[in-house]
């Protein structure tokens, strides 16, 4: 260490400790994304049209699916939410997309054929309850200028996105159908 | 600006420090020589380089931003690991041949790459994060590089991440985010411990930053109104004052700033308790916050009095400025009543802070104390008056009050600065 630092000095080997450190902290996220999309389970999620006023910001289309506003009433599962729950939700398959079918505080053992997807809820409506949940996948990063074509078939319905989910239902988008057909699979790298 | 002002009154000072004899013509030559160019000059290189690297991080970050598809992700990422690499080796070998500036504006462009770098893996993954731990993250990478390097940029850096870290997580949650509070102190120390003035500049800029951004959630916490917590602002800033005091006498350089952040806040907030703030609600926490912040400035500004670094009318009215503040959630709410109590303490605080700056030797006091005074005379007059006078009487009172303090207050400010000088020469 010493010899080191003589031959380095403090400076020097802050930046070396830096370098590494930043290198890893990046490494770790790229690692995390990459071992959801090499997962099996896939779900593919209908994409709603969202509010025209929320149409495309810059260089991201704002995806809106079947399962983000919930209506509790109409699911199984835990009935009691509020503001920055996490939330775990069942999906179940209907026809060619997924839809939720339970809502839970905890990881639970989904149904024979379900997934469970891992969220975090955005807004409840205590009179209704209903929440508007987040999943972490209501963006997608397009080339400058791109977003526009996209988002038409988004408020057309005619776009659907494939979901890779992670054994603790964290969820990762893993390619994007317009009319039920594969248009871009998401590479690894 | 402020350069220019110390070198009029660094002139003035060496014409009269020769007429006494004790600084030579060619000495005080010398150290005009001295202000007049070389330090902004020595200046040039290092804010340019530094300047150089933060516009190559925005260049770092509209590229990520173009999301150029015609590269593959693997390249792109590669670039950028690439660039933050490069940034980091250029600091170490610019410090290493002695070019401190370019050394610190590599570690700016290291620090923007990284940043720019988690953006990048957030676009080509898609990812979207409803909480800004990521800025949390490249704050504390920036707060190790300033603590290990040293480095002051990357210290500037760590603050400015720190308070956009908070007061995005304030957006997304309506409760005190007392996480802040960690990064912060520890940036704080650090501009302590480098001897930083802008650092600490930074530090009150941001816990002020802070503290308006966390006004609704304590609101809810203490079970107060906003006046309330104004109130309870002002004693946090009168405290800080005092601490201003307590340093001083240690170290002028830090001191300074502390005593000259209290005390305007402290008066801009003073000002504000004359005029409806909303509902108020007496409460045993802010009792009992309030009571608690009153002792600390009592007990700290103590030993200052007992060694006779302020007089006793100071100490008194520092205390004294507590104690209607504290009343607030009592007196507030009771209209003509609430701005007459608050509008004569603050003309009674404003002519004690011109006392005060003459006690302390302070210009920035004395003035500070009649623009006080003279703001709240014309704020009282537009309250009383105006509203019964139709509007060319009003203004034609206006303007002679005007005329009649145009006369008058710069006499007695001559008088005053001129005390204030006569005191510093003893």
């Amino acid at each position: 260490m010493n010899t080191l630092l003589s031959r380095f000095g403090r400076f020097g080997i802050t930046i070396v400790a830096l370098v590494i450190v930043q290198s890893l902290i990046l490494a770790w996220m790229i690692a995390g994304r990459v071992m959801i999309l090499r997962s099996p389970d896939v779900v593919t999620l209908q994409s709603e049209p969202v509010d025209p006023r929320d149409l495309f910001r810059g260089d991201y289309v704002t995806l809106n699916y079947g399962i983000t506003n919930l209506s509790f009433i109409e699911m199984n599962g835990d009935m009691k939410w509020q503001d920055g729950d996490m939330i775990y939700v069942e999906l179940t398959p209907a026809q060619e997309t997924w839809r939720a079918v339970a809502a839970f505080h905890a990881p639970v053992v989904p149904a024979l054929g379900n997934k469970l997807i891992r969220g975090r809820i955005d807004y409840h409506d205590e009179t209704r309850n209903v929440s508007r949940v987040d999943y972490g996948i209501e963006r997608y990063y397009v080339p400058q200028g791109e977003g526009r074509a996209l988002e038409d078939q988004r408020n057309e319905r005619a776009l659907s996105v494939d979901v890779a989910l992670a054994g603790n239902g964290e969820a990762a988008i893993k390619g994007i159908r317009i009319d039920g057909q594969p248009v871009y699979e998401e590479p690894v790298f | 600006m402020w350069q220019r002002i110390y070198l009029e009154r660094l002139k003035r000072d060496l014409e009269r420090w020769i007429e006494r004899g004790w600084v030579t013509p060619a000495h005080a030559q010398a150290i005009l020589g001295e202000m007049n160019g070389e330090p902004g000059a020595r200046h040039v290189p290092q804010v340019l380089a530094i300047m150089g690297a933060v516009l190559f991080g925005f260049a770092a970050m509209s590229f990520v931003a173009a999301n150029w598809a015609e590269i593959p992700k693997a390249i792109r990422l590669l670039m950028l690991f690439a660039a933050m690499w490069t940034a980091w080796g250029a600091a170490f070998i610019a410090e290493r041949r002695g070019h401190a500036a370019y050394a610190e504006a590599g570690i700016v462009a290291g620090l923007a790459l990284f940043g720019a770098n988690i953006m990048l893996v957030a676009q080509i993954y898609h990812v979207t994060t409803g909480t800004p731990d990521w800025l949390l993250l490249w704050s504390l990478v920036a707060l190790a590089a300033a603590w290990g390097l040293p480095s002051r940029s990357a210290l500037a850096i760590s603050f400015l991440l720190t308070a956009l870290w908070s007061t995005w997580a304030v957006e997304n949650d309506s409760s005190v985010h007392w996480a802040f509070l960690l990064p912060w102190a520890a940036a704080t120390w650090l501009t302590v411990r480098l001897s930083w003035r802008a650092g600490l500049h930074l530090a009150l800029i941001t816990i002020s930053i802070w503290l308006v951004a966390s006004a609704d959630a304590l609101i809810s916490l203490i079970g107060c109104g906003h006046g309330d917590l104004t109130a309870l602002y002002t004693l946090v800033a009168l405290l800080v004052w005092t601490l201003g005091l307590r340093i001083s006498a240690h170290s002028l350089r830090f001191g300074s700033i502390l005593e000259a952040y209290g005390m305007f806040i402290a008066f801009a907030l003073l000002w504000t308790l004359q005029i409806p703030l909303g509902e108020s609600h007496v409460s045993f926490p802010l009792t009992a916050l309030s009571l608690i912040l009153m002792a600390c400035v009592g007990a700290l500004a103590y030993p200052e009095l007992a060694a006779k670094r302020i007089s006793q009318s100071v100490y008194l009215g520092l205390v004294q400025a507590c104690l209607p503040v504290v009343l607030y959630p009592v007196i507030a709410e009771q209209g003509v009543v609430t701005l007459l109590f608050y509008a004569t303490n603050f003309l009674v605080l404003s002519i004690w802070l011109i006392f005060y700056g003459t006690r302390r030797n302070s210009r920035m006091a004395v003035n500070a104390g009649l623009i006080a005074f003279t703001g709240e005379c014309l704020y009282l007059y537009f309250q009383t008056l105006g509203t019964y006078l139709d509007t060319a009487t009003f203004f034609a009172l206006g303007g002679i009050i005007l005329i009649a303090g145009s006369l008058i207050l710069p006499r007695i400010r001559r008088r005053l600065v001129a005390s204030v000088n006569d005191g510093s020469q003893q």
